[in-house]
């Protein structure tokens, strides 16, 4: 069923682009090459591949059919997930903490963000996190901000002007 | 020449104390990351490429160079101690290297590796010193036709690269090609599939995707699992083998080193293949092969040279021809198209620096093994006790950094979580990512080069087949791509012939 679903994607994939790509204005034809000749020709054999996945999930499926017995379905990532929640929990604290940046700074956020995250996947030292958080972070503005002249978000309005006490 | 070049990077390295500062600072790091499972080479090469921007490309590639060697030794440590491979080249030192700890003899194994991996790391290097520049003089007399049929030799790398599902990996080096084609192109001047956008104008940055796909996925993905610091019950004191044991294992490590470079140079085999290569012909030379597995000196000198000998053999082709041999090396390429270098026989001519610093580097990081491996295991032992929760954490702050420090761009943070989901789900899907991460990097070459054949040739496409080294190029790139079905056949032959004769 993931092969069908991955040809499937790709084939609607290598559509919509292809479609998009007919719009591509021409510009100048090079040796009788479009800008979108390229890309098209990429999308083709994605397409090509796509089909090829589905034929040969079929005649695997076949195989199976065959041979009732080996119809045993693989499954040996999923031994390994204790926590499958996580994964959205991960992407919630990743999205919240490139948000907030842009409002509160890097500096503010980055204690914030290694607390929260460190203590929802399980650090729950709760006399160590707040200091833990507060000296990586400083570590960090010390490395990226002042020592590489990186410059990170400084938020805006008063967490601006927090953030110009430090870089 | 070379004896030049080699004096002048010494002075340029020990005299400037950022380029010694960048080299130590990498091994150092590499020796993390290659020793904590979850934290490949590879990963810490993408989260530290972006803050290199900034660096002079000297310093910069002593860096990464430096993370890139470090790391293939130093897997061997967790693999020892913890009988967890802190990367995947150190699987086949597992076989001997934890047996040996068991025994009590820790120390005398994770010396054997040091010893090992730095031997074999200093032949792979000089083999790399004298080979590529002579692969770059034949080089010099590449034109379009040429680049063009050697970027779709790299590309159809992904045949090796891809694992046991070639035709998902080839999917996904169509994957990366096509994401390499957005923005403007570079011969019309047209936009293509930019939705409008200015951010997309220039591209999708390569760095956004790298660090998307192989960090934030692999975070996306250890979090789920139950993590546990690991906690080492003894002291482990280092003990590099004596002049006896090395004397008796140099033909082993030399055999081995060679094999090892060898496998390293051919493209998309990599230090893995080379470590369990050289444990299997170490047990195929051994008079005593049923002594292997049960903790002996050679079941970890054999892989561990290999391993090490192989990574300076993947900057081979990497330097002299500008195609990468493995995943790290499809990195450092990037890298040095950041650093607006490209790499192959021009940088020998106008980079000369760079290429003997490169090389001098590849080498002191070896000394580098030696010398701090011994503090570095001490203090491992105690990191090893930093819960991932902490540690998973800390790599996303340096992803978001990493990131956001290329273009000062929030949008390109935003795009890097994105693919890191989609690499979370690619993943899932047993599509590998580096055949994508190749696709996009050599994809602005091979549609460049193809074009501009075009243009010298009028339109007509026997310009790839006309000039000799295009034709074997492109010839080869086809012998490759359908390398995995004749080893099929080959096998369904042996098989039956097999069948055959028991039937008989």
């Amino acid at each position: 069923v993931v092969d069908l679903v991955i040809a499937g994607s790709a084939l609607v994939f290598a559509l919509f682009f292809w479609l998009l790509a007919g719009q591509i204005p021409r510009g100048r034809v090079v040796a009788g090459l479009g800008a979108s000749f390229w890309p098209v020709l990429l999308l083709g054999l994605l397409a090509f591949c796509a089909i090829l996945l589905v034929i040969r999930t079929f005649r695997k499926r076949k195989e199976v059919g065959k041979d009732v017995g080996s119809a045993v379905t693989n499954n040996d990532d999923s031994s390994e997930i204790a926590y499958p929640h996580n994964f959205w929990v991960t992407l919630v604290l990743m999205s919240g903490y490139t948000y907030i940046m842009t409002i509160i700074g890097f500096v503010l956020a980055t204690p914030l963000f290694i607390g929260l995250s460190s203590w929802i996947m399980g650090f729950r030292r709760t006399k160590f996190l707040v200091p833990i958080s507060l000296l990586l972070s400083l570590a960090l503005v010390y490395v990226f901000p002042k020592a590489l002249s990186v410059p990170l978000p400084r938020g805006i309005g008063f967490f601006r002007t927090i953030s110009l006490f430090f870089y | 020449m070379m004896i030049e070049g080699l004096i002048a990077a010494l002075a340029n390295i020990f005299l400037q104390p950022t380029r010694f500062f960048a080299l130590v600072m990498g091994a150092v790091l590499g020796f993390l990351g290659g020793a904590t499972p979850g934290i490949s080479g590879t990963m810490m090469v993408v989260v530290f490429l972006p803050i290199t921007f900034g660096m002079e490309p000297g310093t910069a590639f002593l860096l990464l160079t430096s993370i890139y060697a470090a790391a293939v030794f130093s897997g061997a440590i967790s693999a020892i101690l913890f009988r967890t491979p802190g990367a995947p080249e150190a699987v086949a030192t597992v076989l001997d290297g934890y047996p040996m700890a068991q025994k009590g003899k820790a120390g005398e194994a994770l010396g054997l590796a040091v010893w090992s991996s730095a031997a074999g790391g200093t032949i792979g290097a000089i083999i790399l010193m004298l080979s590529a520049p002579m692969l770059a003089r034949v080089a010099l007399r590449f034109s379009s036709p040429e680049y063009f049929a050697l970027a779709i030799l790299g590309i159809t790398v992904v045949t090796s690269l891809g694992g046991e599902d070639v035709l998902k990996g080839v999917m996904g080096a169509l994957f990366g090609l096509f994401l390499a084609t957005v923005g403007l192109d570079s011969v019309t001047g047209v936009e293509r599939f930019t939705f409008g956008s200015p951010h997309l104008m220039s591209g999708i940055d390569f760095i956004t995707v790298l660090i998307g796909m192989f960090a934030i996925a692999e975070v996306l993905r250890k979090f789920q699992e139950k993590n546990v610091g690991q906690n080492l019950k003894t002291k482990v004191v280092t003990k590099l083998p004596d002049l006896s044991l090395m004397k008796r294992l140099s033909g082993l490590i030399a055999r081995s080193s060679l094999l090892g470079t060898f496998i390293g140079v051919l493209p998309g085999i990599g230090a893995t293949t080379a470590a369990m290569m050289g444990y299997s012909e170490a047990v195929r030379w051994s008079k005593h092969p049923e002594k292997f597995g049960t903790g002996i000196p050679e079941g970890i000198a054999a892989p561990e040279s290999a391993n090490n000998a192989a990574a300076a053999g993947a900057m081979v082709p990497l330097m002299a021809l500008g195609i990468p041999g493995s995943a790290t090396t499809a990195v450092i390429l990037g890298a040095f198209i950041l650093h607006g270098i490209q790499p192959g026989p021009l940088m020998f001519q106008y980079q000369k620096d760079l290429v003997y610093t490169i090389f001098l580097g590849l080498i002191l990081v070896n000394l580098l093994i030696i010398l701090l491996s011994k503090p570095f295991i001490t203090i491992f032992a105690q990191v090893m006790r930093v819960p991932y929760s902490i540690m998973g954490t800390m790599i996303v702050v340096f992803c978001i950094i990493g990131t956001f420090a290329v273009r000062n761009s929030i949008v390109d943070v935003w795009m890097m979580l994105a693919f890191g989901v989609i690499g979370y789900l690619f993943d899932k899907a047993k599509i590998p990512i580096a055949p994508i991460i190749l696709g996009l990097v050599l994809g602005p070459l091979a549609e460049e080069e193809f074009r501009r054949s075009l243009i010298l040739s009028g339109g007509d496409y026997m310009i790839f087949f006309n000039r000799p080294i295009s034709a074997v190029l492109l010839i080869l790139a086809v012998l490759s791509c359908f390398m995995p079905l004749f080893s099929t056949l080959w096998n369904r032959y042996k098989k039956k012939e097999a069948h055959g004769t028991i039937s008989s």
